[in-house]
């Protein structure tokens, strides 16, 4: 039998209580089947809780439970489309992603001027994407869940921030041996030669060679306004979403 | 077509006229010069619609977000009009100097009104091509197709013998890959590039023998190719060339209009 995908269930989500809850209930009942199975998309901790203990400790004292899972999953196959899409493309790791609306952007590209102009005149980001009907989601940072590109630094200069929880990178322990940028799997990290103020790439004195940073969005660390190339869109159709508020409805305002 | 966020700027814009037009009235009624009372309303507004220029290149100033400025630009650009004909109090001045600035006006508001129509209407066209292509990337794109296309004729007359493909390239196709085409239709929606490539463009089709008929299906894949990368070419190049005549021509009717109020006071006094 073909599989399909249900919702993606996230922090606060049930699965599988409805069932376990209607086991203890109805003990006449021997065979008590689950209607569905779970897959994990990243990486996942798992905390096992014996049953007797959920039915000693916990199924007297609350009410009976709906099921979430079977009814997030009424809904029309269309609507799940993007969503195994951007499970196949991986975006599910994405707690910022770029998505831009390509019915509304008149490719102006003042989003990438706002932003190399916030960002000492390099774009942080490429205007250019993957598309799923008139949504793209462009090369820029997605601020993910697991942060691949973190492991492996060895100066610890890519981190998450402790403020805002994005990853960044902290342009002066940063020795640009291109590790995050080799392990971010959506390519979003540049490796960018340094200029001085007019303009000259730097070099490095020993070897004469120009000297690597890695560059990535930093989400405007920093700048009072939050991301400058949300604000720059002259037609709102850029927007920074969490993977789950990825949907076309959430994208129109 | 007006946004929802719009809306708002527009009722402001509206509620501006009645209170300037109620205005002007009650200073005409007190035997004063309404037109002092609309004249300055008018600069001090086509002032900031000039600002948003300048707004545009200081992205780094966290001061609200471009669209609610877009927003309050269209709804002021409008009542700017409505400032216009009170003021004038005629569609057409009789002045020349004053014709001038009137037709330098019109213009302005003209551009606005079908750039904000252009940038509405086209971005959903080139969504439903299918692909993206960033406008500096078109040239290099059209080049490659175009490479593509003249490597299959060569290697079709070359395997075959037959120049038949070869020579619809030179004397049709030719024209076709060379550069951008049948802009015009691309920007009203229409499909004359595809009409010609069904038409002129595949009619040696049925000269060819199988081998042939091979590589020319291949060419013409990449015609319809092109015809989407033009799309993307003339509605871009709309998109983006309509501001250079919007902008400097707004540029030119604030001057004129600075001008316009020095005469009009040197001749008061
Ligand atoms: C009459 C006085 C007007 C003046 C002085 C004026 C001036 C300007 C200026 C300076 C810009 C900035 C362009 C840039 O730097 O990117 C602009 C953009 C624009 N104007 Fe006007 N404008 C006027 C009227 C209008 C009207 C009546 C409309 C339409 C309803 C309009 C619609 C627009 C639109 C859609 C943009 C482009 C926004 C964007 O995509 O960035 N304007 N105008
Ligand atoms: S650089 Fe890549 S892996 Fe790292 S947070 Fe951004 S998108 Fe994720
Ligand atoms: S959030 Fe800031 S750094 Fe990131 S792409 Fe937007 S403008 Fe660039
Ligand atoms: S600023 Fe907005 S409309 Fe312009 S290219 Fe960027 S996303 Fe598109």
């Amino acid at each position: 039998m073909a599989s399909a995908r249900l919702p993606n269930l996230g922090a606060g989500n049930y699965f599988g209580l409805g069932e376990l809850y209607a086991a203890w209930k109805n003990p006449e009942i021997q065979e008590m089947a689950l209607h569905t199975s779970l897959s994990a998309l990243g990486y996942v901790d798992i905390l096992r809780v014996p049953a007797p203990i959920l039915e000693e400790h916990v199924f007297p004292f609350m009410e009976t439970p709906t099921s979430t899972t079977m009814e997030i999953a009424g809904t029309p196959v269309a609507d799940d489309a993007l969503m195994e899409w951007a499970v196949e493309e991986r975006f599910v790791n994405a707690t910022r992603v770029m998505v831009i609306d390509l019915d509304r952007c008149v490719r102006c590209d003042d989003c990438v001027r706002a932003c190399a102009s916030t960002h000492g005149g390099n774009p942080r980001f490429r205007r250019h994407g993957r598309t799923f009907d008139s949504m793209m989601v462009a090369n820029a940072c997605m601020h993910c869940a697991d942060p691949v590109c973190m492991i492996g630094c060895p100066t610890g200069a890519i981190h998450r921030s402790v403020e805002h929880g994005t990853v960044i990178i902290n342009d002066i322990t940063c020795i640009g041996c291109a590790t995050c940028a080799n392990s971010c799997p959506y390519n979003n990290i540049s490796m960018v030669a340094i200029r001085n103020p007019d303009g000259a790439t730097i070099t490095d004195p020993d070897s004469g060679k120009p000297i690597f940073k890695a560059t990535k969005c930093d989400f405007c660390d920093g700048q009072p306004g939050g991301p400058a190339c949300v604000r720059a869109c002259p037609h709102d159709a850029l927007k920074r979403v969490h993977f789950q508020e990825l949907n076309p409805a959430g994208m129109a305002t | 077509m007006i946004r929802r966020s719009a809306l708002p700027f527009i009722v402001i814009g509206i509620a501006t006229f009645a209170v300037v037009a109620w205005y002007a009235r009650f200073t005409w009624l007190e035997l004063g010069n309404p037109s002092i009372v609309t004249g300055y309303t008018l600069l001090v507004l086509m002032l900031m619609l000039g600002f948003f220029n300048i707004r545009k290149r200081l992205s780094m100033v966290p001061v609200g977000r471009t669209s609610l400025l877009l927003a309050f630009h269209v709804a002021a650009g409008l009542l700017a009009i409505a400032l216009f004909w009170l003021h004038t109090g005629t569609l057409w001045p009789t002045g020349s100097y004053e014709r001038i600035l009137a037709v330098l006006f019109y213009l302005v508001s003209l551009t606005g009104i079908l750039g904000y129509i252009i940038l509405r209407s086209l971005p959903r066209r080139l969504t439903q091509t299918g692909i993206e292509v960033v406008y500096e990337r078109i040239p290099a794109e059209l080049g490659e197709i175009r490479e593509k296309v003249e490597a299959l004729t060569l290697e079709c007359t070359e395997k075959t013998g037959s120049d038949t493909v070869a020579q619809h390239y030179i004397g049709t196709l030719n024209w076709f890959f060379r550069r951008p085409r049948f802009g015009l239709s691309h920007l009203v929606g229409g499909d004359a590039a595809g009409h010609w490539l069904r038409g002129p463009g595949g009619a040696a089709r049925r000269y060819l023998n199988d081998v042939e008929k091979e590589y020319f299906d291949q060419i013409l894949e990449l015609g319809t190719l092109k015809i989407l990368v033009d799309r993307h070419y003339a509605c871009q190049d709309l998109m983006k060339k309509w501001l250079l005549v919007h902008v400097p021509l707004s540029m030119a009717v604030i001057l004129v209009s600075i001008w316009h109020l020095l005469l009009v006071n040197v001749y008061a006094i």
